[in-house]
């Protein structure tokens, strides 16, 4: 999951990366409005944490200017602003939620997941792909074993966001190009088979919990996520 | 409360009944004198009829008996009277007298009082009455005298003593009636005249109220349409269309001070939004800056970085907190005591200026000062520091600053007052960004100055100059300089 914050105070605008970061999203981050609506144009962002009040370009601007863009991008405005009225214009420019500072950090997860999830029409916070759980909320991956209890898996916050991507488009093949998008932020140094080994780590950690083989290869294509192949 | 509905009601009303109670004398008073009039003429024919009774029969004067031809003189309860004396050389004697005065003796002839004319007098039976006295010389009688082609009309005219025969006497008759029938038409009338006045009167009250709350409607109306105006309605505007003259220029003035209400709320909307913006984000930095730093194990050098960020937001959340409190003790100082000595503003203009150098930490700071000789002002010196150094500082902070395009601080005194106009280049303001120049948190840009400014200081700096009675305004010169002019009275 891929996320862009706009904020021009330096101080949240870097706790609040960091901590989406810790929480195995893919973070860019900008501290004006002008920027935030490239940025937005430019890459294919799940969710966009918004501030209201912004140099170069205000926040609701940069909605507007996305939602005219047809931007598919969730947007989580973030504001000092809290009358009813600020809401509203805020919600009825096409923000799909809102959030007055200060706020909780967990408060922000929460949202952000909830809006990733709206995102990609994913209605329940679990996601489940044979004998594999997936639950969004607590940011965990299980799997049912045939005789025994269920094991919770224990993955790199990059690893879990890469099994919840793909299991979140179970079934259908995700491009290596895709997944370098969601996956990784302009920050990360991609190397060229980051995705396959990746892949290779997440794989190794599936079957060492007795998971049957999920993830297949499509040869020069990507991977796809499905139950029963040989 | 006074309503003015009321009072115009009681007024007018008030009027009316005034106005009517005289009209209602002034009838009367015609009415009774005319009936009085009216009373006296019939007592002169009385008189007449009697005169015609009385004539000189050989230097006799005799009268006949009135009672077979005038019934009114019989005794009976509304009878009338006379009594008729003849003279009798000095004295008087009883010629005549009513029957309806029967043996009773009643006035004498030297009673009688006004010789000849008309007075109120209570009547032998004890009504009240009016008497009419005349004095006549009577006719004589020619068939009595044997010649009846004689003409002593001729000779002896009636009514004048001049020319009177010497040897017929005069007579004094008095007629008396009573006016208790004309008292009682009089008080009839003025039972009517009082019962038909206070009729008039209640209905013109009632006139009075209709037509008052008619013609006050408008007012009325206005009231109501005014009533509705909150603070979230400000935006409202009186019609004025359909308005009496009279109201409309109040309906005109009050849309005015709507306007202003409206402009001042929305001012303080603004400031409110504003403060609470700026009070919440520093808390919000903070709260981040620990909960994220809280929601992993962080080393030692981490958490070192983690502190110099949040004193970095303590830091700025205090100046914030100050230019706050110091804009609201200025707001609230408004009529402070004026110092008695005066300062020269030309030295506080160089002293901020290399002040601000210093604290710029540059070589050197595009300021220019041009003060030809002192500027005396009165004020106090740390008060014009504070302003003079705000305005430097706001210049040097928003302006388009160069070598070729220096903060100019340009002062001039006359007799009245002492002006400072700081000018720099200021490319992006419009005429309207400066209406809102001295707005608390106001800023071209809505975001938070990299640069630690709040929005507060041309504020704070007007609230300032306001306490010792100077004038702080801007306004935008030709050549896109913000010009900012503080003028302190001597």
């Amino acid at each position: 999951m891929r996320v862009l914050i706009v904020e021009d105070s330096a101080v949240l605008r870097d706790s609040l990366a960091q901590g989406l970061r810790e929480t195995g999203y893919a973070v860019d981050a900008v501290a004006d409005g002008k920027r935030g609506l490239i940025y937005a144009q430019t890459t294919d962002y799940d969710v966009v944490v918004l501030d209201w009040m912004l140099p170069e370009m205000d926040g609701l601007s940069v909605l507007s200017a996305m939602r005219a863009k047809k931007l598919p991008a969730a947007v989580l405005m973030l504001t000092a602003r809290d009358t009813v009225d600020d809401k509203v214009r805020g919600l009825m420019s096409g923000a799909d939620d809102y959030l007055v500072k200060p706020f909780a950090l967990k408060e922000l997860l929460a949202r952000v997941a909830a809006l990733a999830r709206r995102r990609h029409n994913q209605t329940s916070p679990t996601l489940c792909v044979g004998p594999l759980t997936i639950n969004t909320d607590t940011r965990t991956a299980t799997t049912l074993q045939a005789h025994g209890p269920a094991i919770t898996l224990n993955l790199a916050p990059r690893e879990y966001a890469l099994l919840c991507y793909l299991a979140a488009r179970a079934g259908k093949p995700v491009t290596r190009a895709e997944l370098e998008e969601h996956l990784y932020d302009d920050r990360s140094q991609v190397f060229s088979n980051a995705i396959d080994s990746a892949v290779a780590a997440l794989r190794h950690k599936l079957d060492a919990a007795g998971c049957p083989p999920l993830i297949h290869t499509r040869r020069k294509i990507g991977y796809v996520l499905k139950e029963g192949e040989a | 409360m006074t309503s003015i509905r009321h009072r115009t009601s009681m007024l007018v009303a008030l009027s009316i009944a005034g106005l009517l109670a005289l009209g209602g004398l002034g009838l009367f008073a015609i009415v009774r004198v005319a009936l009085a009039q009216q009373f006296d003429d019939r007592l002169l024919t009385r008189a007449a009829a009697l005169q015609n009774l009385i004539d000189a029969k050989a230097g006799q004067i005799e009268m006949d008996k009135a009672g077979e031809v005038m019934p009114w003189y019989r005794p009976s309860g509304d009878a009338e009277y006379f009594v008729a004396w003849v003279r009798d050389g000095q004295a008087w004697r009883v010629l005549a007298h009513s029957e309806s005065l029967g043996a009773s003796a009643w006035l004498g002839a030297g009673d009688v009082l006004p010789r000849v004319g008309v007075a109120d007098r209570a009547l032998p039976d004890g009504r009240p009455g009016r008497t009419l006295t005349v004095e006549f010389i009577p006719e004589i009688d020619p068939e009595a005298d044997g010649d009846p082609n004689a003409s002593s009309h001729a000779a002896l005219p009636s009514g004048g003593l001049a020319g009177t025969p010497a040897n017929v006497p005069a007579v004094r008759l008095v007629v008396a009636q009573s006016t208790v029938p004309l008292d009682r038409t009089l008080a009839t009338l003025a039972l009517a005249i009082g019962a038909v006045g206070l009729a008039l009167v209640l209905a013109s009250l009632a006139a009075t109220r209709w037509a008052v709350r008619r013609g006050t409607r408008p007012l009325a109306t206005l009231s109501a349409s005014v009533a509705q105006i909150g603070p979230d309605t400000l935006d409202q505007r009186l019609a004025i269309d359909g308005l009496p003259t009279e109201l409309a220029p109040v309906a005109g003035r009050l849309n005015e001070l709507l306007a202003r209400l409206d402009d001042a709320f929305a001012r303080e909307r603004r400031f409110t939004s504003a403060a609470s913006h700026e009070l919440r984000t520093p808390i919000a930095e903070l709260r981040m800056l620990l909960e994220v730093g809280l929601s992993r194990e962080r080393t030692p050098a981490r958490w070192e970085q983690t502190a110099h960020d949040g004193l970095g937001v303590l830091d700025r959340a205090q100046r914030l907190t100050e230019a706050l409190l110091q804009l609201s003790r200025a707001e609230a100082g408004s009529h402070a005591a004026l110092p008695d000595a005066m300062i020269d503003l030309a030295a506080v203009m160089r002293e901020q200026a290399a002040r601000a150098l210093e604290a710029s930490g540059r070589d050197v700071l595009h300021v220019f000062i041009d003060a030809p000789g002192p500027l005396p002002a009165r004020i106090d010196l740390a008060l014009a520091a504070s302003i003079i150094g705000n305005l430097i500082d706001n210049a040097l902070r928003h302006g388009d600053v160069s070598a070729d395009r220096p903060v100019r601080c340009v002062g001039t005194s006359d007799a009245a007052a002492t002006s400072i106009i700081i000018s720099n280049h200021a490319p992006g303001l419009t005429d309207t960004d400066v209406t809102h120049l001295f707005e608390p948190f106001w800023r071209k840009d809505t975001a938070r100055d990299a640069r630690g400014g709040f929005g507060l200081g041309l504020a704070v700096s007007r609230a300032l100059a306001a306490t010792v009675g100077g004038q702080l305004t801007a306004h935008m010169d030709h050549q896109q300089h913000l010009q900012v002019t503080l003028k302190l009275p001597h």
